[in-house]
């Protein structure tokens, strides 16, 4: 069986063994005796003339009980116990995947070969678990050994978000059962984690400078401009080089000083030509911030047709004019969605998307009473209704499948009709006799529509993402729909992956900052950028140390390992030396006084 | 020492000289008119030997008898009877008083040389001796005790300084008590061609301390000279100490091995026994002192 010290602060009683060796090899002080012999003493060697500062060790009995003492001390004080041979034990280790871990990843790798080759030596197996605080799916590693664990950290990339942790603590704690040993492996002080986890942290305050958020937007003259906001997380003054790089060319760099905690904006025209560009910041510990991708958003073209009375135009031309991103059905082109107005007197509904409303010749006079009340409907979430004011009018004919957005009273004032793949927004009132072109709310709940059939709309644009964003794409549907082929360049690396239709739906942003495409049987539906906005994970100011699995480790070694039973053999054996020794140093002396002659 | 504690000791000695005195029977004396055998013709009872008569010859010991027979006038001759003299000389270097048992076994011994000397019907004559320095004390100051406010009075001597007999004016034939721990350097001869001048009977008694004769030193010390005061430091290793004890050994075999060739008694006394179990070791065993029978 192994030996290991349950107590190896007790090793520190070894230091009792150069005290009581210094103690024999220091000096007595000189005792002074009156003699009438000196001059014999005088005559022997020189030796004996002077006395020394440091005397000869001598060894005597007291000495040697001395130090048996002090080791017998030391193995009662070390506490030693012996591992079980049938002992096992388990460790789960929930790696942070949260980004700012890049920064004390190998600090982590060397704490947790260290902590785990400790924790290795209180049972006689041990197997290992290591898992993603994200729960990314598989385990990290899984077996017996430290060594093959810790190769394993250098792929593990820890990109995500600041999120919970018992989730996965929760997994580990199931893995290894109650009497395993689960560690969070993270950067930050956690005061007590769920699950009886132990914290092992490798972080320290890091100053970082990065990215924070950008937009690209046109101006007035139809100039497309950058605009990036630079952040100093630490408590010093930054500064720090930054450039723009955009197909192959780079401008000059530049210098931007930050005062501690400073968020300053950073802007620029669009290089002329390019759709996209990449704005670089001199590196520090944590580089995700340090790069920003961007490309010139396009949205996808959406447009909007209009089928209605030409004396409408008065009021729908300031309504289509209103809406961003919207243009009118070139020729020939069939608009995406059509503005249409619906006669009582000839009832017929066009096919299509449509945003439908009543129109009539003559009023019927009154306006509609009844409390106004809104369903809960992405459409119309937020958006207050209550200053709408509508005129009696006949109803467009309202189906069961309908879905009714808006009531006045008992009638139903707003409905979304999807009929055979086509979205309709119907109006079930007299636009042109309402103040609702007026109202915020009817405009924002139009626009709402219109983005909802451009989201569902089947074409290429160019968007910004941040890192690990999840989002919608359209795509082509069907049995000879091919999957999703998606393509992120990080620099000269080039990764690709084929996203089969039944997971289009979650799509989601590159992890790390890279530009990106999606296309769809050679055809390209999204050119997207991917930049690192998480000012949480970028503040590296709170990292601090931590490590409580000491805390564990007496737990685990009273587990796994038996104690010494000699140990009151070896408690009485110190007394015994103890009293020997202050025998041996204090006993009378044994010569006789009786006078020997000369 | 008070004067009281002296006094003790002298009547401790005095005791002592009720039973032990000095070896003056196995000698002839010159001196006085005394009770012990002197070497030459006297008045005692005891017939020595006949010779011639002699013009100044006292006529009442002219042997009558043998004139008659012979015509010839001799002289009975009777044994000389004498008053044996000692000469007490003790050492008051500073090594004899250091430690308060040597001081005390020094005083015994000399108090009971003087009763001794007494008692023996000797006439005494006490000497103090310090180095090269000697002085002669009258008996009064003996029983006075004040003969050590003289002794202190003499002066101090370097280390080890020996003692100087030679200008001590020793009778002739006298016996000679010296009370000396004979610690100090340099031939015992000229002490002893001292004690055996003029046909002198010398006897040493010498004190000595157990710490002297068998120290148990072991690691620095600092030595104080008893003599000159002065402070020395030493290292005593038992390798040291064994050569100690050697050299020590062999300062009392020198002593002792001249002492035989001078015929002069050595007898080493212990300070730490009581007196009559100190003196049972040597002093009887060498002669140095006899049992009143």
């Amino acid at each position: 069986m192994d030996v290991i010290f349950a107590n190896p602060a007790g090793f520190w009683a070894l230091l009792g063994l150069p005290a009581v060796l210094a103690i024999h090899f220091l000096q007595r002080q000189a005792r002074t005796v009156t003699i009438s012999t000196l001059f014999l003493l005088d005559q022997l060697q020189k030796q004996s003339l002077t006395g020394r500062r440091v005397e000869r060790l001598r060894s005597s009995i007291p000495l040697w009980l001395q130090l048996l003492m002090v080791l017998l001390l030391t193995w009662l004080l070390v506490d030693p116990r012996w591992i079980r041979e049938d002992s096992v034990q388990r460790i789960a280790v929930v790696m942070d995947g949260s980004a700012s871990m890049q920064v004390f990843k190998e600090d982590m790798a060397g704490a947790l070969d260290r902590e785990l080759s400790h924790l290795e030596t209180v049972a006689s197996q041990t197997e290992y678990v290591m898992l993603d605080s994200r729960i990314l799916g598989e385990s990290l590693y899984h077996g017996p050994s430290r060594s093959d664990l810790i190769a394993s950290l250098p792929d593990w990339q820890p990109l995500g978000g600041d999120h919970d942790f018992t989730p996965a603590l929760r997994v580990a704690r199931s893995l290894v059962g109650q009497e395993g040993v689960v560690i969070l492996a993270t950067d930050h002080e956690l005061q007590n984690p769920a699950f009886d986890a132990r914290v092992l942290s490798t972080g320290r305050p890091t100053a970082n400078c990065g990215f924070a958020g950008m937009t690209v937007e046109q101006d007035e003259s139809g100039q497309w401009l950058w605009k990036a906001l630079v952040r100093n997380y630490s408590d010093q003054p930054q500064t720090r080089q930054w450039f723009l790089q955009s197909g192959g060319q780079k401008s000059a760099p530049r210098s931007v000083s930050l005062e501690p905690n400073q968020l300053r904006s950073l802007s620029g025209a669009f290089p002329g030509g390019g759709d996209a560009a990449m704005l670089i910041l001199e590196g520090d510990s944590f580089a995700l911030d340090d790069r920003l991708p961007l490309v010139r958003p396009i949205p996808k073209p959406l447009a909007l047709g209009k089928n209605a009375p030409r004396k409408l135009d008065r009021l729908l031309d300031p309504l289509m004019n209103s809406l961003e991103n919207v243009t009118p059905p070139g020729s020939g082109e069939v608009p995406d969605v059509t503005l249409a107005s619906y006669d009582p007197l000839q009832p017929a509904i066009p096919a299509g998307n449509l945003i439908l409303f009543v129109d009539q010749a003559r009023s019927a006079g009154g306006f509609l009473d009844g409390r106004i009340a809104a369903e809960n409907h992405p459409l119309t979430e937020g958006l207050n209704w209550q200053g709408l004011i509508t005129q009696n009018s006949p109803s467009i004919p309202v189906t069961e499948q309908d879905e009714v957005l808006l009531w006045q009273g008992g009638r139903p004032l707003i409905l979304l009709r999807i009929d055979q793949g086509a979205r309709q927004l119907i109006l079930n009132f007299e636009l042109a006799r309402s103040n609702a072109s007026r109202l915020p709310a009817f405009v924002i709940l139009v626009s709402r529509f219109l983005e909802d059939i451009r989201d569902r709309k089947v074409a290429p644009e160019h968007r910004n993402f941040e890192t690990g964003q999840a989002f919608q794409l359209a795509h082509a549907i069907g049995e000879d729909a091919g999957p999703l082929l998606f393509t992120a360049r990080r620099g000269p690396l080039t990764s690709e992956e084929e996203i089969p239709l039944n997971r289009a739906a979650t799509l989601r942003a590159p992890a790390e900052p890279a530009f990106f495409d999606i296309r769809q049987d050679g055809v390209v539906l999204l050119e997207a950028a991917a930049y690192f906005a998480d000012t949480r994970e970028a503040d590296l100011t709170s990292a601090a140390p931590m490590n409580n699995l000491r805390e564990v480790e007496s737990q685990l070694t009273m587990r796994h390992a038996e104690k010494d039973s000699h140990w009151q053999f070896w408690a009485l054996l110190v007394a015994m030396a103890l009293l020997a020794s202050w025998f041996f140093i204090h006993r009378p002396t044994t010569t006789s006084t009786t006078a020997q002659p000369a | 020492m008070d004067a009281k504690a002296v006094a003790g000791i002298a009547s401790r000695a005095q005791a002592a000289a009720d039973i032990y005195r000095l070896p003056l029977q196995h000698r002839v004396w010159r001196g006085q008119v005394g009770d012990m055998q002197g070497s030459g013709a006297g008045s005692s009872l005891d017939f020595q030997d006949h010779r011639s008569y002699l013009p100044g010859d006292d006529p009442r010991h002219i042997n009558w008898q043998a004139y008659a027979r012979t015509g010839n006038y001799s002289m009975k001759l009777y044994r000389e009877e004498v008053r044996p003299m000692v000469d007490l000389v003790l050492d008051v270097s500073d090594s004899m008083d250091f430690d308060e048992a040597k001081r005390a076994r020094v005083l015994e011994l000399f108090y009971l040389s003087v009763h001794a000397a007494i008692k023996s019907g000797a006439t005494l004559h006490t000497y103090l001796v310090k180095g090269s320095s000697h002085l002669r004390v009258q008996e009064d100051a003996i029983h006075h005790h004040a003969w050590l406010t003289e002794a202190a009075n003499l002066p101090a001597t370097g280390p080890a300084a020996p003692a100087d007999l030679r200008a001590l004016p020793f009778r002739a034939q006298s016996m000679r008590l010296f009370v000396s721990d004979l610690l100090f350097s340099g031939s015992p001869d000229p002490v002893l061609g001292a004690l055996t001048r003029g046909r002198g009977r010398g006897i040493i008694l010498c004190p000595f301390l157990q710490s002297e004769a068998a120290p148990e030193w072991d690691g620095n010390y600092e030595f104080v000279e008893a003599e000159a005061g002065t402070r020395h430091h030493h290292r005593v290793e038992r390798s040291i100490l064994k050569r100690y004890l050697e050299a020590y050994r062999r300062h009392f075999e020198l002593w002792k091995t001249l002492g035989r060739k001078y015929d002069v008694i050595l007898a080493r006394i212990p300070s730490a026994p009581p007196l009559q179990k100190a003196l049972q070791l040597e002093a009887l065993s060498m002669g140095a002192l006899e049992v009143w029978t």
